[in-house]
């Protein structure tokens, strides 16, 4: 039987990888099995697509030829197109079909491949699925939903472990980012406020899910201004209207509805495995950014109270890794991109830096000696020693044209509030 | 508000020695300010140099690299710089990249002028 076998990975800098396995006869049945790959491409939601052949015995010149227009006709985006296992013959044809089809499409050898691939690989995703333990929702008022990742059948994917979020499409709704989930689920406690018609929305990098329900006001209209206890340290705080309000002892956020009932809109004590927070963002390669991206980290991480001695190592350490891309990857270009993504644990702050420019860098190149720097003055390779001692972890890796540099500052005490 | 601040001047304390104030920071962007100041002041042949970093922020590998840089050529020209002023934060960088051995670093301008005194 004709088979194609869709994965859809995510690696650590949660760039998306499509890999697709052809089974059997490459013909046009199995080629048009490759829509759902190409609509996910077009919709953005993956950057990287491999084809591996290893397991396609045969295939037809239309077949072929068929694949070869599908790839020729991606948009420019995808700019990253790689086939894996192909026989001596299949390379061949290819070439012989399209001679220029090697300049668009690489080649990877398995080494290649098993760096790409992430240690989860996960059946092509389809949708969310969500289910609410009562249809009676009341403002304000705790109920449970259960969130599940399903495939195109609404089967459950238990391998699959995305990072949620949740939106309503009326008034408020706690929590909003929700943590990694787990053989597939998600189950917990969220309120929201509503009131009325309301549409529930949840959605990460690969796929969304929407439930709507009818949300019920409960209670009697209170009065304001009215006082309220703070979810978060219980102090009382005035408020004069339903808005969403920050106490004025500890700075928690939160919202009160028209009958009074508080909605907290952080997401409450951290789980352990999910992120506390994750920022992405780009800039152009020019270090007129630097000081701005600095700011922002230090900003950050004072929201976050990390002490002030790491966040001065953060910044630096920040502030010479960008500073070398710019130097090395871009040779001062101030016209390309550099990507920053940073991931907030409870325990530390992980910052990836990535950019299209050469490959600059290696784990494997050592540390500079201080003195030799010093005594024969020289500027260059400093930045490294520098990240290399500020932060806890620092590693390089180059992936096809993408220079990822990732360093890691575990946190010492944070400072009390 | 401006990203760096390069004022010079000469000491009250010793004419012959010049002083400069870095406001600001100094990263891969604003190192360029301070470099030209550095290539005039060797232009005038002003050799001894104060550098009063008491309203400097923040430096990179970049900003010190500017002193790395001229450096040799000041003392060649039995002059010196002579770092004044240094918050705790800065200290810190110079020392961790061994800095602190490379340059004299002292808490006023009176000690720096001393320090050219003693030179002498």
């Amino acid at each position: 039987m004709n088979k194609l076998i869709i994965k859809s990975c995510q690696t650590k800098t949660c760039t998306k990888v499509l890999l697709v396995h052809m089974e059997n006869t490459l013909d046009e049945t199995l080629v048009s099995q490759l829509d759902p790959v190409w609509t996910l491409l077009m919709k953005n939601q993956a950057r990287h697509l491999i084809l591996d052949f290893q397991t396609m015995e045969h295939y037809t010149p239309f077949g072929l030829g068929l694949l070869i227009g599908l790839i020729n006709s991606l948009p420019l985006h995808i700019s990253d197109l790689w086939v894996a296992h192909c026989s001596q013959k299949l390379k061949q044809d290819l070439q012989k079909y399209d001679p220029k089809f090697f300049n668009k499409v690489h080649e990877t050898s398995d080494e290649d491949l098993v760096g790409l691939l992430p240690l989860k690989i996960h059946s092509l995703v389809d949708h969310f699925t969500l289910l609410l333990n009562s249809s009676d929702v009341i403002s304000g008022q705790p109920f449970t939903l259960r969130i599940e990742a399903k495939d195109q059948y609404d089967s459950l994917l238990p391998e699959y472990t995305g990072i949620p979020h949740l939106m309503a499409s009326r008034g408020m709704i706690s929590p909003t980012l929700l943590p990694q989930m787990q053989n597939g689920v998600w189950e917990g406690k969220v309120i929201v406020s509503g009131p009325g018609l309301v549409t529930l929305r949840v959605w990460d990098d690969l796929i969304e899910g929407q439930h709507a329900m009818t949300v019920r006001e409960e209670g009697e209209k209170i009065s304001f201004p009215f006082s309220i206890q703070c979810p978060g340290c219980g102090k009382s705080n005035v408020v004069s209207k339903a808005d969403v309000t920050r106490c004025v002892t500890c700075n928690y956020i939160y919202f009160v509805d028209l009958r009074g009932h508080v909605i907290p809109l952080k997401p409450g004590l951290p789980q352990a495995d999910g992120f506390l927070r994750q920022l992405n963002f780009k800039i152009p390669s020019d270090i007129n950014y630097l000081n701005l991206v600095r700011n922002f980290i230090v900003g950050i991480a004072r929201e976050e109270k990390i002490n002030e001695e790491q966040i001065s190592q953060i910044e630096m350490a920040l502030d010479e890794a960008l500073a070398n891309v710019v130097e090395h990857a871009y040779a001062y270009d101030s016209f390309q991109d550099v990507e920053i993504n940073i991931r907030l644990h409870p325990e530390d702050m992980e910052i990836i830096i990535t950019d299209q420019g050469r490959a600059f860098n290696s784990d494997k190149t050592p540390l500079p000696n201080l003195k030799e720097h010093i005594e024969q003055r020289r500027v260059g390779g400093l930045g490294r020693y520098l990240m290399k001692t500020l932060m806890d972890e620092v590693e390089y890796r180059r992936l096809h044209h993408t220079n990822e540099l990732r360093m890691l500052k575990r946190f010492s005490s944070r400072s009390e509030s | 508000m401006k990203k760096i601040n390069v004022k010079v001047h000469s000491s009250e304390i010793n004419p012959e020695c010049t002083v400069v104030d870095v406001e600001g920071f100094l990263d891969a962007y604003t190192v360029a300010e301070l470099e030209e100041t550095f290539n005039n002041l060797i232009k005038e042949k002003k050799f001894k140099l104060i550098i009063n970093l008491a309203k400097l922020d923040y430096i990179s590998s970049a900003g010190l690299g500017t002193f790395m840089g001229v450096i040799d050529e000041i003392r060649d020209n039995n002059g010196d710089i002579v770092l004044t002023n240094l918050s705790p934060k800065i200290y810190k960088v110079f020392d961790l990249l061994g800095f602190s051995e490379l340059f004299q670093i002292v808490e006023t301008e009176t000690a720096a002028v001393a320090k050219f005194a003693e030179a002498n």
